[in-house]
C-alpha cells in the first residue's frame, strides 16, 4: 500500500529533480554567483509542479532527489547544513502550497487555477523558497549578505519556474500541432 | 484497486489536466494594448482584400487617435514583432506595413478562441 505512491510518485519526482540540478549545473554553471547559487534555478520549476500534482509525496520526492544529490556530489559547505537545505527544498514548496490556497484562491484540483494565478502561485513558491532556504542558511552560518541573497535566489527561483513552465508550454504546443499533422 | 485508491488516482489525474489546461493557457503574446489591437484588427480588414497600407495611410486608419499617437504604436508594434515595413520597389521613401509571422499566429489564435466560445 505504501510501495505505490514511492514508486509512482516519489522515484520519479526525485530523479527528475537530480536531473533538472545538474542539468542546472552544466547549463547555467557560468552564472553562478557562488558555489550552488546561480542566477537560474531549473528545479524550482519541477518543484512548482511536483507539489501542484502529489503535495506531500512530490515533496518528499524533491527532498529525496536533493539528497540523492547531495551524496553524489557533496557540497562545499557544512553538510547539516546541506542537509537542512535539503529538507527544506522539499517542505518550503509544500508550505508555499499552503499559503497560495489560503491567499491566491486556487482549489486543492486546481480548477480554478488561470495562467496568470500560476504566475501568481510560481512567485510565492519561489519567494518562500527563497526567503526560508536564507533564513537556514543565515542562522545555520552567517547573514551576512542576506539580502542579496535573498534577491539572488529569489530570482533564480523565478526565473527557472518561469523555464520549465513555458518548456513544457512549448512541448505540449508541439505535441497538439504534430498530432494535428 | 480499492475505492479510496481510485479516488486518489483520479484526484490527481484531475488536477494533471487542469495544470496541463493552465500552462497551455500561459501568455506568449506580447501584450497589445487595446489601440494596438484595435490597429492591427484594422490592418488585418485590408491584408485580407490583399490590400497595401503605407505607413502614411496607416497613420490616419484610426481617425480619433492623433498621428504622433499612431506613429508611436506603430513603433511598438513592430518593436513586439507584430508588424513589419517593406520597401516599395519603385520607390525607396515608401514603406508598406506588412504582417509577419508573429500576426498570422494571433489571428489563428484568436479565431481558434472564437471558434471555441461557440461551440461551448
Amino acid at each position: 500500500m505504501f510501495f505505490r505512491p514511492i514508486a509512482l510518485v516519489v522515484v520519479p519526482t526525485a530523479l527528475l529533480y537530480a536531473a533538472l540540478l545538474m542539468l542546472n549545473d552544466y547549463l547555467f554553471g557560468s552564472l553562478w554567483i557562488s558555489p550552488g547559487e546561480t542566477w537560474v534555478f531549473l528545479p524550482s520549476g519541477w518543484c512548482l509542479i511536483a507539489i501542484l500534482l502529489f503535495e506531500e509525496w512530490g515533496a518528499l520526492g524533491i527532498i529525496v532527489g536533493s539528497l540523492a544529490v547531495l551524496g553524489v556530489q557533496g557540497s562545499g559547505q557544512d553538510p547539516l547544513a546541506s542537509i537542512g537545505a535539503a529538507l527544506i527544498s522539499g517542505l518550503a514548496p509544500l508550505a508555499a502550497r499552503q499559503v497560495c490556497l489560503e491567499l491566491a484562491q486556487i482549489d486543492v484540483q486546481l480548477k480554478s487555477l488561470t495562467a496568470v494565478g500560476l504566475l501568481r502561485v510560481a512567485l510565492i513558491f519561489s519567494s518562500l523558497s527563497a526567503a526560508l532556504q536564507q533564513c537556514w542558511f543565515a542562522w545555520w552560518s552567517s547573514a551576512e549578505h542576506f539580502f542579496t541573497q535573498l534577491i539572488v535566489t529569489l530570482t533564480a527561483n523565478m526565473a527557472g519556474a518561469m523555464l520549465v513552465l513555458y518548456a513544457c508550454k512549448l512541448v505540449l504546443h508541439s505535441s497538439a500541432y504534430l498530432r494535428k499533422g | 484497486m480499492t475505492k479510496s485508491k481510485a479516488a486518489n488516482f483520479s484526484q490527481m489525474y484531475t488536477k494533471y489536466l487542469n495544470l496541463v489546461r493552465t500552462i497551455k493557457a500561459l501568455p506568449t503574446f506580447p501584450d497589445l494594448d487595446a489601440v494596438e489591437a484595435r490597429m492591427l484588427n484594422t490592418f488585418a480588414a485590408n491584408w485580407h482584400e490583399d490590400k497595401q497600407i503605407t505607413v502614411l495611410e496607416a497613420m490616419v486608419m484610426l481617425p480619433e487617435i492623433s498621428t504622433t499617437t499612431a506613429h508611436r504604436r506603430l513603433k511598438m508594434l513592430r518593436k513586439k514583432g507584430m508588424i513589419d515595413l517593406s520597401l516599395d520597389s519603385h520607390d525607396n521613401r515608401v514603406k508598406y506595413v506588412v504582417p509577419t509571422k508573429a500576426t498570422h499566429q494571433y489571428f489563428a489564435q484568436l479565431g481558434q478562441c472564437m471558434e471555441k466560445a461557440q461551440l461551448a
